[in-house]
């Protein structure tokens, strides 16, 4: 593969959290990467890592309790983990946006839009407040909101949900970024919105060439809209490759689970507990194979040793001891 | 009996684990001892005068100094824990007892017999801090017993306000529910299942309640208008040592240093008493 | 906002009422006969059917509610020691009173959010405990002995501050301090709870994430939600410093209006008492009545409603 196409690639990442309770053991080497103007999906349950990867990626993970044992990530090639933060300043924002899962609370009650999205842009592109309107303006139309002098004026509390996750795309976008993470972005979202938030990233895609992880729970949605997919397990990526690969083939037991249970678009559903068992205690997390006591395939060496992500077939990335269809390695 | 109360001895263990709470505990303990063992620890009678010495300073004989009239600042200091602590005890003990009552019948039947309370405590809160218990004095007149009305009345909204506000997040919790289903009445529900479960607010607030009581007396006393001389009070004590501050400032530090030293006692344990019953509450 | 304002306003009128009803009240609410009271322990019948004449005693009480309210404002409210009209002698110790509240809640505030800043921003570190400490002892204080001991050290050793009087703005400092202290201690403590909370919001984090630098966003994007609730705290503690400011005034022989009130008990003035007690009751309530609506104003989601 060639390295020049990849844009993201995130290696080896440990992070851990300080605790009262004890250290928790939020990710244990998670290596993906991603490809320019693609979208990759991060798909996992509450807890199993894929925001605190979104934070690390940022450097807006909380130092502490959350501590950065070991990794690298890799942005153009250079290492974010190693920037300063001012640095960071300078990078996020203006190369890597973000947008959250709940709009309502994602905006500052207390500033207009206006306020808001010139603030940054003011910050990003060395100009004056004043003259960083016209710009904003710009944004909320490539967001398509209609009457955006109109909305400019407003608080958030004024607009209704998908308006303020169409301002918050706009914020995100407004300094012409190549990487968007969006968390979960259409969660809080009803259904119509959520097809038109979607719709909205996959067109700013294409007119940006805007490269995407999209973090979500909801296969539905991976399916809707992403070139390829990692599936996250307890801090681990199990399984990571095209959509193509994980939709037709899936290599882990997990994904094969989730595959199972993939709920129609139209049906949120927050837990995904067709799989018996629960997500495990990060701070003394199984023994071997975090994903073992809940694995109807498991074998005797699941329990010792940590599966490593291999490439099992070209592209194809899987964490397991006994993988389905290629069977036992 | 529904059961929500963490057990006493979790909230013994973080009270001693919260330094700030073992401090207050240790101070407030040490001068109730103080207070009621005052007729056997105070070197001199509070009230004995020994005019040749007047206005001198610490020393080996009066650790503290004595006062205008010769007397020992020490004893009077000591004597000043007693009368404090049973004024502003009975005052809190009095006004917590009618509070709650009040608060809790307020919250539970909630209505017009609500607005009634309420309403009228909200009226006697619009009178800004000590103002409220000078008032009262100012027409009963100084003295004990007028002391103890004053401070009850003003402390009286501050329990109903809390009590009232727990009992209406409380009474919707489903053991009420079940005990209307076998039959208990209103009281009985109110007083017996109910209340025990707001009492950790009601506590925190008396130790509170307890150190604004303190200050108020105190403060009463610095105005004259307080416990009258030649008892020994702190507050009236200091107020005659603003004149001498100049030849005598001993007698202007230590009765002082009795009212912090108590008020942050009470402080420190209601704080980390808080911080044991609401655990949570501790990071934000 | 509108709307907001006189809703708020209506509402504050049966308290004003309220207030001013338990003012006039005081004097009837004690057992006994109030001519007598007025008149003192050893005043003779003859000087006790005076009082009762002179101030309309044995007509109904609306009656002497009614002119004890006009009374005020026409001036025939008399001082019974001066024989002055009341309000003239109040309002303008009330002027003092005012300007010692003013000075020391501006002060007060300014220490209290700037150390509430900080102790969130650096929360459980040292110096965190060391400003919660701090507020622990500042609340803790009595502020007669605080206002004694800072006249001992600032008046009479390092002679640099008057110990009292009204004059220049020097001689605002030591009572001003005395009157903050306890209020710059409640204000860090609520900033500090107020800023802790805010800094886990969302819209913090996205304010980070947009590359904003984090003291921009601490000081734009934090402390203005954090400071809603703040403010309401800083009105109630300027209230409170109206009434409080007694025990100030005392120490360091400040002319304000709580001092008349404590020397007109003395003095057996009942007149000053109960209008003297009505107006800092009267301003208490129209200052929290402008905090709700300063509430309003910084907050955009309750302005709308």
């Amino acid at each position: 593969m060639n390295n020049d196409e990849k844009i993201l690639e995130i290696k080896n990442l440990k992070v851990y959290f300080d605790t009262e309770e004890g250290t928790v053991k939020a990710l244990e080497n998670v290596n993906l990467f991603l490809k320019r103007s693609e979208i990759l999906g991060v798909i996992g349950e509450t807890g199993s890592g894929k925001s605190v990867t979104a934070y690390t990626i940022t450097r807006l993970l909380p130092q502490p309790p959350g501590r950065i044992l070991n990794g690298k990530v890799l942005f153009n090639g250079e290492d974010l983990l190693q920037k300063s933060e001012d640095e960071m300043l300078n990078i996020r924002g203006r190369q890597i946006s973000m947008i959250f899962q709940e709009p309502m609370t994602a905006l500052n009650p207390v500033f207009t839009v206006q306020e808001q999205m010139t603030d940054v842009i003011s910050h990003h592109e060395k100009i004056s407040k004043k003259q960083a309107i016209p710009k904003a303006i710009r944004a909320l139309e490539l967001v398509k909101i209609p009457d955006p002098e109109l909305v400019m004026k407003k608080y958030p509390h004024e607009l209704s949900g998908g308006m303020r996750q169409r301002v918050m795309i706009a914020l995100a976008l407004s300094c012409e970024p190549e990487l968007l993470i969006a968390d979960e972005p259409t969660t809080a979202l009803d259904v119509t919105v959520q097809a038109q938030i979607l719709a909205l990233i996959l067109e700013m895609r294409e007119r940006l060439g805007l490269s995407v992880i999209l973090i979500t729970h909801n296969f539905g949605i991976v399916a809707e809209i992403c070139d390829s997919v990692a599936v996250m397990y307890a801090g681990n990526i199990v399984e990571f490759s095209s959509i193509f690969n994980v939709f037709e083939n899936p290599l882990h037991p997990y994904t094969d689970g989730l595959l199972k249970a993939i709920p129609p678009l139209d049906e949120d559903v927050e837990n995904l507990n067709v799989i018996p068992g629960v997500v495990p205690n990060l701070i003394s997390p199984p023994s071997g194979c975090r994903f073992h006591p809940r694995c109807y395939r498991k074998l005797d060496v699941c329990e010792k040793e940590i599966p490593e992500l291999i490439e099992l077939s070209p592209g194809h990335f899987v964490a397991c001891h006994n993988p389905l269809g290629g069977g036992s390695k | 009996m529904p059961k929500r109360q963490e057990s006493f001895w979790v909230v013994w263990r973080r009270i001693r684990k919260n330094k700030m709470a073992a401090l207050g505990a240790f101070i407030v303990v040490a001068i109730v001892v103080i207070g009621i063992l005052a007729p056997f620890i105070s070197p001199y009678d509070p009230n004995a005068q020994d005019l040749y010495s007047s206005l001198e300073g610490p020393s080996l004989k009066h650790p503290f100094g004595v006062d205008l009239y010769g007397r020992d600042i020490l004893s009077r200091v000591i004597w000043g824990a007693r009368i404090s602590l049973s004024i502003s005890f009975t005052a809190v003990l009095i006004s917590g007892i009618l509070g709650i009552m009040l608060g809790a019948i307020a919250g539970y039947f909630e209505g017009i017999v609500d607005e009634i309370i309420m309403r009228a405590f909200d009226m006697l809160l619009s009178f800004p801090d000590i103002l409220l218990a000078i008032a009262i004095v100012a027409i009963l007149g100084p003295g004990k017993m007028n002391l103890i009305l004053a401070l009850t009345i003003y402390s009286l909204p501050q329990f109903a306000r809390i009590t009232r506000g727990s009992v209406i997040s409380e009474k919707n919790n489903e053991y009420v529910d079940a005990a209307r289903l076998v039959g208990e009445n209103n009281i009985n529900i109110l007083f017996r299942y109910i209340l025990p479960n707001c009492i950790s607010p009601i506590i925190v607030q008396g130790t509170m309640r307890m150190a604004t009581a303190i200050l108020v007396i105190s403060g009463l006393g610095f105005l004259g208008l307080g416990i009258q001389p030649p008892t020994p009070e702190w507050g009236t004590d200091l107020s005659v040592a603003r004149t001498y501050l100049r030849v005598a400032p001993h007698m202007g530090i230590f009765p002082g240093l009795a009212i912090f030293i108590t008020v942050m006692g009470f402080n420190f344990f209601g704080d980390g008493l808080n911080d044991a019953l609401n655990p949570r509450l501790k990071d934000r | 906002m509108k709307n907001l304002l006189i809703r708020r306003l209506l509402l504050a009128i049966p308290i004003l009422f309220g207030v001013s009803v338990l003012s006039f009240l005081l004097l009837h609410l004690i057992p006994g006969d109030p001519a007598r009271i007025i008149a003192g322990i050893g005043a003779s019948p003859e000087d006790v059917e005076v009082i009762r004449k002179e101030f309309n005693l044995d007509a109904p009480l609306y009656v002497q509610y009614i002119s004890f309210i006009t009374g005020l404002f026409n001036g025939n409210l008399k001082s019974i020691n001066t024989q002055d009209a009341v309000i003239k002698e109040i309002v303008p110790r009330f002027i003092n009173t005012f300007q010692l509240s003013l000075f020391s809640i501006f002060v007060s505030s300014l220490i209290g959010i700037t150390f509430g800043i900080i102790a969130a921003v650096k929360r459980n570190t040292w110096i965190d405990n060391l400003v919660m400490g701090f507020s622990l002892f500042g609340i803790s204080m009595p502020i007669f002995w605080l206002g004694i001991i800072l006249m001992l050290i600032f008046s009479l050793y390092l002679d640099i501050l008057p110990p009292g009087g009204k004059g220049g703005l020097q001689h605002l400092i030591l009572p001003g301090i005395t009157l903050g202290i306890a209020s710059a201690a409640i204000v860090a403590r609520m900033t500090r709870a107020s800023m802790l909370q805010v800094l886990n919001q969302d819209y913090i984090r996205t304010a980070l994430s947009t590359g904003l630098p984090k003291r921009k966003v601490i000081v734009k994007y934090a402390l203005k939600n954090a400071l809603i609730p703040v403010v309401t705290v800083v009105g109630l503690q300027f209230g409170y410093m109206l009434g409080g400011a007694v025990l100030t005034e005392s120490v360091f022989g400040w002319p304000g209006l709580g001092r008349l009130i404590v020397d007109s008990i003395f003095t057996r003035d009942y007149p000053v008492v109960q209008s003297g007690i009505l107006l800092i009751a009267f301003v208490f309530v129209l200052v929290n009545l402008g905090v709700d609506l300063l509430y309003a104003v910084l907050d955009p989601r309750i302005r709308r409603r």
